[in-house]
C-alpha cells in the first residue's frame, strides 16, 4: 500500500497516457530495458576469465616452442628449386587447385570464397536460429559451410602431406 | 521599410522556382564535389603505385653472351647457370629455351633420353616436349624461345626481353 | 575546502593515492559503480561492455576462439618487436641472422619458435572462430557489417602470415613466395602488374625482401590493430555476443 501511494506521488497516473510508473526496486545501479538477472558486470566476470585464457594461450605457446624449432630450410638459391616447393599450410589447399588448372583455381575459386564469405550475411538474412550452435532451422546453410570446411581441409591435408616430389602422389610415410 | 516590403512580396512571387533552382545549384555542387573527390583520390592512388612500381632493376641484364659457338657442339644441350635458359644447337640452327615453368615460375630440369618429354617441372609435375610445347601437367602455355644472335665478336648473345614468338631458329 | 588541503605537506603525503586516481580515473562510489568505471573509464577496456550477458560467458558457446586470435596475435606483436632487433632484410644478412637467432642470441630460438607457431596458430584459430560464427549464426542483423570486418580481418592474418614466410630467406621461403607471387599473376589484365609492384622487380629478390618486411612489420599490423577495434568496439554496439533470439 505504501509503494502504491509513494508511486503515485513520483509519477501520478495519467488517463490520457498509456505508460505508468510500475515499481521502484532497490538498487545501486540503473537497470534501464533489462532483465533482472541475465548480465553480470565484465569487471570482474568476463575479464578474469579473459586472463586466464591468456595465461593458458601463453603457457601453450611458450611450451610448444621450448619443444618444437621452427623449420629453417638452406639459404634461399634461385637456381635450385625444391622438390616439390609448396606454398604456406594455409594456401596448400588453393596450391593443390591451382595443379589442375591455375586461373581457375589460384584466381578464380579464391575469389568466389571470399566474395561469397563477404556477401554471406547480406544474403542470408533469417533471423531464426541465431544464437544456437547448428540451429535446426539453418540445415541448409550448415551443411553447405560444412561441404565448404571439408574440402578446405581436405585439399589442405592431400597437398601438405600427400604430395610429394614433381607433385605426384604419394603416401605420408613413403 | 518600404523597398524591403516590395522586395518581399517578389521573393513569395518566385519562391517555388528559386527553390528548384536551389535544389539544382546544390545538386550540382554535390556532385561536382564528389566526382572531384573521387579523380583526386583515384589520382593520389594511381600516383602511389607509380610510386612504388621501381625505375631501376639492380637485376641481371636481360639480355647477356652466354659464349664462345664453339662451347655448343651440334647435337648438345646445355643449361645456363643463373639465367634460366637452355641453349640447344640442332643440325638446322640454335635456340633458346626457358626454362621458367609457364605454370608457377618452378625451374625446369631437362630430361635425358626421352624421345617424348624434353623438360619436367619439380614443381607441379608440367611435361614439355623438345620444342617446349605442354605435353601434361597444369602448365598453361608452351615453354617460350628467346631471341639470340651473334655479336661482332662472334659471341653468342640471348636476349631474354624478347620473346621468339615465330620460333625461328639462328642459323650459323 | 581549505587552502591547507592544498598544502605541499599534505599533497605528499596523498601522492600515492592521487597518482593512483589520476591513472584510473575511478573515484568513490557504489561497489556495481566502481566495477562499471573500471571497463569504461579505461581506453583498452572500453571496447568491451560494462555488463555481458552470461551466455557471452558460456565457454562451450565460444570457446574463446576469437578471444585465441587475439591473444596470438599480441604474443606475435611482443615476439616480432623483439625479434626486429636482430634481423636485417637484407639477401646477404637474413639468413645468417636466422642463425644468429638459432645459435647466438640468448632466447633468440624460442623467441622464433613462439613467432613461427603463434602465426600458424593464429591462422588457424581465426578460421575456427569464423567457424563459429557461422554455425551459431551469429553474423545475422544487427551483426553483417561485424562478419565483413571479420572477413578482412581472417584475409589480413593470411597476408601477414605470407609476408612473413619470405622473411627467414631460406629455401621453404624462396620458392613459396615464387609460387605465390606466380599465382597472383594469373589474375586477368592486371596480373602481371601486381606481381611486379609486389616483388619490385621481375624476380624475388632484395626488392621483394623489404617489401615484403615493410609490409609485415608496419603497414599490416597497424592495419589489423584499426580493425580488431572495430571488430570489438562492433560486438559492444551490436548488443553483445549473440545469443538466441528469446533469450
Amino acid at each position: 500500500m505504501q509503494q502504491v501511494a509513494k508511486r503515485e506521488e513520483i509519477f501520478p497516473r495519467d488517463p490520457n497516457k498509456t505508460y505508468s510508473l510500475m515499481a521502484i526496486v532497490e538498487g545501486d545501479s540503473f537497470q534501464v530495458e533489462r532483465g533482472p538477472d541475465d548480465t553480470l558486470q565484465s569487471w570482474p566476470h568476463l575479464m578474469v576469465r579473459e586472463l586466464l585464457l591468456f595465461l593458458l594461450v601463453f603457457i601453450v605457446i611458450v611450451g610448444v616452442s621450448l619443444v618444437f624449432n621452427a623449420p629453417l630450410e638452406e639459404p634461399a638459391n634461385a637456381l635450385h628449386s625444391t622438390n616439390p616447393a609448396k606454398a604456406p599450410w594455409y594456401f596448400v589447399g588453393i596450391q593443390e587447385l591451382v595443379s589442375y588448372s591455375a586461373f581457375l583455381g589460384g584466381i578464380v575459386a579464391p575469389a568466389v570464397i571470399v566474395l561469397s564469405l563477404l556477401f554471406l550475411p547480406y544474403l542470408d538474412r533469417n533471423p531464426k536460429g541465431t544464437g544456437v550452435w547448428f540451429s535446426p532451422d539453418r540445415k541448409i546453410a550448415t551443411l553447405l559451410f560444412t561441404v565448404f570446411v571439408i574440402a578446405m581441409i581436405i585439399l589442405i591435408l592431400i597437398g601438405q602431406f600427400v604430395r610429394g616430389p614433381n607433385w605426384g602422389l604419394y603416401w605420408p610415410w613413403a | 521599410m518600404s523597398f524591403e516590403n516590395s522586395a518581399c512580396a517578389a521573393t513569395l512571387h518566385d519562391k517555388a522556382s528559386d527553390e528548384a533552382v536551389n535544389g539544382d545549384r546544390r545538386d550540382f555542387v554535390k556532385k561536382l564535389s564528389v566526382t572531384t573527390l573521387v579523380l583526386g583520390v583515384g589520382a593520389a592512388i594511381v600516383q602511389c603505385g607509380r610510386f612504388l612500381q621501381p625505375n631501376v632493376l639492380y637485376e641481371p641484364s636481360r639480355v647477356f653472351k652466354v659464349g664462345e659457338l664453339s662451347k655448343f657442339p651440334i647435337g648438345s644441350r646445355i643449361v645456363i647457370e643463373g639465367r634460366g635458359i637452355e641453349i640447344v644447337r640442332e643440325r638446322d640452327g640454335f635456340h633458346a629455351i626457358s626454362l621458367v615453368c609457364t605454370h608457377l615460375g618452378c625451374l625446369i630440369k631437362p630430361v635425358e633420353n626421352d624421345p617424348e618429354i624434353g623438360y619436367l617441372c619439380p614443381c607441379h609435375g608440367s611435361t614439355f616436349a623438345h620444342k617446349g610445347e605442354v605435353q601434361g601437367g597444369p602448365a598453361p602455355k608452351d615453354l617460350p624461345w628467346y631471341e639470340m644472335y651473334l655479336d661482332h665478336t662472334g659471341t653468342l648473345v640471348v636476349d631474354a626481353s624478347k620473346v621468339n614468338h615465330k620460333r625461328t631458329k639462328l642459323v650459323v | 575546502m581549505s587552502e591547507a588541503a592544498y598544502s605541499l605537506k599534505e599533497s605528499i603525503r596523498q601522492l600515492p593515492r592521487n597518482i593512483k586516481e589520476s591513472v584510473s580515473r575511478r573515484g568513490a562510489g557504489t561497489p556495481d559503480q566502481e566495477r562499471a568505471a573500471a571497463i569504461f573509464g579505461n581506453i583498452f577496456l572500453h571496447l568491451h561492455p560494462v555488463r555481458v550477458h552470461v551466455n557471452s560467458l558460456r565457454l562451450s558457446y565460444t570457446f574463446g576462439l576469437g578471444l585465441i586470435s587475439f591473444f596470438l596475435f599480441l604474443i606475435l606483436v611482443a615476439s616480432g618487436v623483439l625479434l626486429m632487433f636482430y634481423y636485417t632484410p637484407s639477401t646477404q644478412l637474413a639468413y645468417r641472422n636466422m642463425k644468429d637467432l638459432e645459435y647466438v642470441v640468448s632466447y633468440g630460438v624460442v623467441l622464433r619458435n613462439a613467432h613461427r607457431w603463434s602465426a600458424h596458430a593464429m591462422v588457424a584459430f581465426a578460421f575456427l572462430h569464423m567457424c563459429r560464427v557461422f554455425y551459431t549464426g551469429s553474423y545475422k542483423a544487427p551483426r553483417e557489417f561485424n562478419w565483413v570486418i571479420g572477413v578482412c580481418l581472417l584475409l589480413v592474418t593470411l597476408l601477414l602470415s605470407f609476408t612473413g614466410y619470405l622473411l627467414p630467406w631460406d629455401q621453404l621461403a624462396f620458392w613459396a613466395i615464387t609460387v605465390g607471387s606466380n599465382i597472383a599473376a594469373y589474375m586477368p589484365w592486371i596480373g602481371e602488374k601486381v606481381r611486379f609492384l609486389m616483388l619490385g622487380g621481375n624476380e624475388v629478390g632484395q626488392m621483394a625482401l623489404l617489401r615484403f618486411y615493410v609490409l609485415h612489420v608496419a603497414l599490416l599490423p597497424v592495419i589489423t590493430v584499426i580493425l580488431v577495434a572495430v571488430h570489438f568496439w562492433r560486438i559492444r554496439k551490436d548488443g553483445g555476443l549473440s545469443r538466441p533470439l528469446n533469450d
